[in-house]
Parts: structure tokens; sequence; C-alpha cells
């Protein structure tokens, strides 16, 4: 059976070894923690050793493979990072949670916002991420009114950034907006 | 082909004055009808530069090259706001859930010329077609029940063929394409994610396409025979969901695929309100289990393809490839044109033993098959 070849070369696939290394070298870590911590006890301290694992791996090396671009991706740094401080709040040093987090959130909010609205034309249709933080801010600020998590001035200046970046958004992209959200919620 | 660049900086020097004021003429037609980001702007400008110089190269007049490239039959396509965005097709709504890195539901269709492909005037021709298949122009997106197709405002781009045959499309940024048209030789090629659309429209996007490019050529093709008219407004209908309204054929098999649609069908009304990254955790456990073991080997017929004579005086023949999943023993397609059927086999797996044994059936038959592919990647 001779098989004439009509197809180019291709050129050698590059394996890629040191992303395996990586990816077990993470998953050796994350047990072997998760064990020493279980087995020694005291503070619950590889649940933030896993997450920044976790961080870390979805930052830097595991791409998203739909809806990457720089508002996505702003976005899920400012999640994962309000995550790992609840949780070094929680299971290390507690305390400070409830300052910093509003704190590290309206100056990501903001960050999100000079991303967005410097470039609006490519990325008029990354909306949705900063929407969504914008919504988040302003449900936080209106949930802390009822005592937590606390009503401090970063969760004012939460509130107050949230609610500028909204109107701002209803301004300059009118029924692109309006669009933007039937498009994210259609059920067809 | 040159990403980018446009033309020469001496060519528009190097032509007489006349010409020169009558393509400037044209340019400013060509730039009223764009609207782009200016990278992509310059890139859609360089294109219709350079299939001028290939028209010159040619020996086709400025005359007859502008009439070929006329600006306006790229309509509003290149103006207009991305505003159009489209729900996935039932059948669909699995692929992106259960897309990996290196895993991906593509398909190729591809058509052999008789003679060496230009990609000038390929690419010339993707720039007008496109416009016809608007749900083609779009990437994918994340929704918060379900993903969809957003209109993607770009220039869109024909490659020389270098990788392996329906290798995963980089969908993930906010204007990536969700096909890819591809040049060897004397073939041409398109390859889609299946989110697209299916075997059916993708034939009809190819026809249409090289249709086209035969036009730029100097070749008018008829619009019959699947060949869409570029110039004519897009139905409606055609890009509605008809999946729940799909007919199965054949006696034997009609009733098993009726049972699948309805359980497709239902399924999806009865997740729709559930949030999409549930149903991707849930795709990505059952999908991860089972994979593609439930089944052994898949083979997909598109049957006989029919093109307009003048067309298929042009085209030697048509073939299409199924990309093959990563446990499945084989992915075959299989597509008769002419008088020559031809059957893909696509695989991940060194051992020939089913080609051979396939072989050895049809020789048995008394058929003379003819045998070509490709070196075994990665080894």
């Amino acid at each position: 059976m001779d098989i004439e070849i009509v197809y180019p070369s291709p050129a050698k696939r590059r394996r890629s070894w040191w992303l395996a290394a990586v990816q077990w070298s993470f998953v050796v870590t994350a047990y072997l923690c998760a064990t020493i911590n279980l087995l020694v006890g005291g503070k619950p301290w590889s649940l933030v050793v896993l997450w920044s694992l976790w961080f870390v791996w979805s930052l830097l090396f595991s791409r998203d493979l739909v809806e990457y671009n720089r508002i996505s991706q702003a976005a899920k740094l400012l999640l994962n990072t309000c995550v790992l401080l609840v949780l070094i709040d929680r299971c290390l040093v507690s305390g400070w949670a409830e300052f910093v987090v509003p704190i590290v959130c309206f100056g990501s909010l903001l960050a999100i916002g000079a991303l967005f609205f410097t470039d609006l034309s490519r990325q008029r249709q990354n909306m949705m991420p900063m929407v969504w933080l914008i919504g988040a801010s302003l449900v936080a600020m209106l949930v802390s009114l009822s005592g937590w998590p606390a009503m401090n001035w970063p969760m004012i200046v939460l509130g107050v950034t949230a609610f500028t970046m909204l109107v701002a958004s209803l301004i300059v992209l009118k029924e692109d907006l309006v669009r933007e959200i039937r498009k994210h919620f259609h059920t067809r | 082909m040159r990403k980018g660049k446009q033309a020469g900086p001496g060519w528009l020097d190097s032509i007489p004055e006349s010409d020169r004021m009558l393509l400037a003429g044209f340019f400013s037609g060509l730039a009223r009808r764009v609207v782009l980001a200016p990278d992509w702007a310059a890139r859609l400008r360089g294109d219709f530069e350079r299939a001028f110089q290939r028209y010159a190269a040619m020996g086709v007049g400025l005359n007859e090259g502008m009439r070929r490239l006329d600006p306006s039959r790229l309509g509003g396509f290149y103006a207009r706001p991305p505003t159009l965005w489209y729900p996935l097709d039932d059948a669909a709504k699995i692929y992106p859930m259960s897309m990996k890195r290196r895993q991906m539901a593509v398909f190729r269709l591809s058509a052999c010329m008789k003679e060496e492909v230009v990609p000038e005037l390929l690419q010339m021709a993707l720039n007008f077609t496109v416009k016809r298949f608007p749900s083609f122009a779009t990437t994918v997106k994340k929704g918060f029940f379900w993903h969809y197709l957003d209109a993607a405002k770009r220039r869109f781009t024909v490659e020389p063929e270098t990788g392996i045959p329906c290798s995963p499309l980089d969908v993930a940024t906010s204007v990536s394409q969700s096909f890819r048209v591809l040049y060897h030789h004397k073939r041409i090629s398109v390859e889609f994610f299946h989110v697209l659309t299916d075997g059916t429209g993708g034939m009809s996007f190819l026809k249409t396409l090289v249709a086209e490019y035969l036009r730029l050529l100097g070749v008018p093709v008829p619009c019959t025979d699947g060949v869409l008219d570029v110039n004519e407004a897009v139905p409606m209908a055609e890009t509605a969901n008809d999946y729940p309204k799909a007919e199965p054929t054949g006696k034997a098999s009609r009733e098993s695929m009726n049972e699948m649609m309805n359980a497709t069908v239902g399924m999806v009304r009865a997740l729709r309100h559930v949030p999409l990254f549930l149903k991707r955790l849930v795709a990505g456990l059952v999908f991860g289990f089972l994979g593609d073991r439930v089944f052994s080997n898949t083979l997909s017929n598109l049957g006989v393809v029919r093109v307009p004579a003048e067309m298929a005086a042009h085209v030697e023949e048509m073939d299409f490839i199924l990309g093959p999943a990563v446990t499945n023993r084989a992915a075959c397609g299989l597509l008769s044109f002419g008088n020559t059927a031809v059957l893909s086999v696509a695989k991940c797996t060194a051992d020939p033993a089913f080609e051979e044994r396939l072989y050895d059936l049809l020789r048995a038959d008394g058929l003379e098959p003819r045998m070509r592919g490709s070196e075994l990647y990665g080894h």
C-alpha cells in the first residue's frame, strides 16, 4: 500500500515538557501540603497554598480557551486575589480583610475601567467582566449596610467608584451595554 | 500570506500618472467602505494592492482589475458596527463546553484546483465571500447560560498550509477566527470549528469561496448548485437553529437518529436555565470519564457534491476530513465529486491496520483505490 504524500510536513512539534513538569510539581506540592497540614494539625494554611497554586496555574500556565482578553484577565486576577486575601484572613491572621479587600477592589475597578475606556473600540465587546465587577461591588456595598461585611470608608469608596463607572458605562455605551447584557444572559 | 504588509513602496510610483489617479479614486472608494481598527484596515488595503500587483504580473489590465476588485462588492460588511450575534445550534452547544487545548471539533473541506492557487486572489476571494456568511465572521463567547457567536470585526486571513490537518483553532481572543482558509499548491482548504456550521454549510462556504476565486481569475461562475451570490442579502432563516427541525435520512437510521435528536433538544431545553459554569463542570466530568469511548469509529458522509459546470472545469477533486478524537481509532469522511469518491481517514494512532484492511476490502471489491495522505506526525 503506497501512499503519495500530499500534505506538507509540519514543523516538529515542540513537546512542552517544562509545562508537564510545572503541572506535576504543582500537583505534588498540593498533595504534600494538604497531607502535612492534616497530619501536623494547626491552622489550615494548606488552603492558602492550594489556592495560591491554583491562582498561579490559572493565570500563568492555563490560558483561557474562550474570552482571553485584557478585561477578562484583569477581572480574573482581581477575583483570585480577593479569594486569596479572604483565605489568608480566615486561615492565618484575622481582622484586616474587610478593610483591605474593598481597597484592592476599588483600585482594580479603576484599573479595569482605564483598560476598558482607553481602548473602547476594541474592548467594547469585552465589557461583561467589568459589568459583573461593577454589579458585584454595588451588591457588596448594599449588603454591607446590614453590618457584614463591615461598612467602612474603603467600602464606601468601592460603592461610589462602581456607581460612577456604571453611570459612565451607561452614558458611553448606551444600547451596546443593553445588547451585551442580552447576549450574555440569553437562554436560546 | 504576508500579514499587515502593504505592497512594495515603489509600486504606485512605477505606474503611469493616469493609472495612479484611477487607483487613488479606487482606494478612496475602498476607504469609505472600511471602518476597521487601523491595522486591520491597512491589511485589507494591502490585500487590494497585492491583488493589483498580481493582476499586473498576469497581464490583466488595470480597468479589468478594478472591475473584478470593485470595492462596492464589499457592501457595508467592513463598515458596520459588530452588533450581530448568534446563539449556538442545539447540536453545537456541546463543542465549546467539551473542548480542550488540544482537542477541538474541527473539520476540513478542500477543493483541489487544476492550477496552482494564487494566494493574493484567494485572500481577496475570502474578503468578498465572508460577508455572505456573517455567522462565520464570528468568535465564540461565554454567556451566563450558553456560549454564543459574537461578530468579529476584522479582516479574515488566508494562510499557507503548514500544520496538521484539523488542528485546534485559537478562538480565545475577541476577534479570533473560528475557521481557517488554507492553501497548499493546488489545494484550497477551509477548516471549521464545528460550532459554526455542519458539513453542508461548510461546503456551501467552500463552493462560494472557490466560485469567487475563479471570478477574480476571470472565470464567471453562476450562482447555482450551492454556490451563493455574495452580493445578496442574507436570509434570516440561514442563521436560525434548525437542529430541532432536522429530518434524518435513511430508513434504518431514522428511528435512532430521531431518538438522539429528541434527546439532545430535550436536554438543551432542560438545561437552559442552568449557569454555564455548572454545565461546563458536568460536561468536563462526563466527557473526561466517558470521552469518545462510548462509540468506536465515526463515518460522516457528505454524499455527492455538485457544482456548476463552469466551476467543475477548474476543480480536480474535493475532499472532507473529520478531525479525529483522542481515543477513537479513526474518524472517516466521505464525499463524491465528479466520478471520484474520496474517503478520508484521520486518526491519532500510528498503527496502519485499519487503513490496510480497508484497502484490502476495497480491492477485493474490484476497486483500484489511490492512496494519498500525510507523513506520520509526531514520529
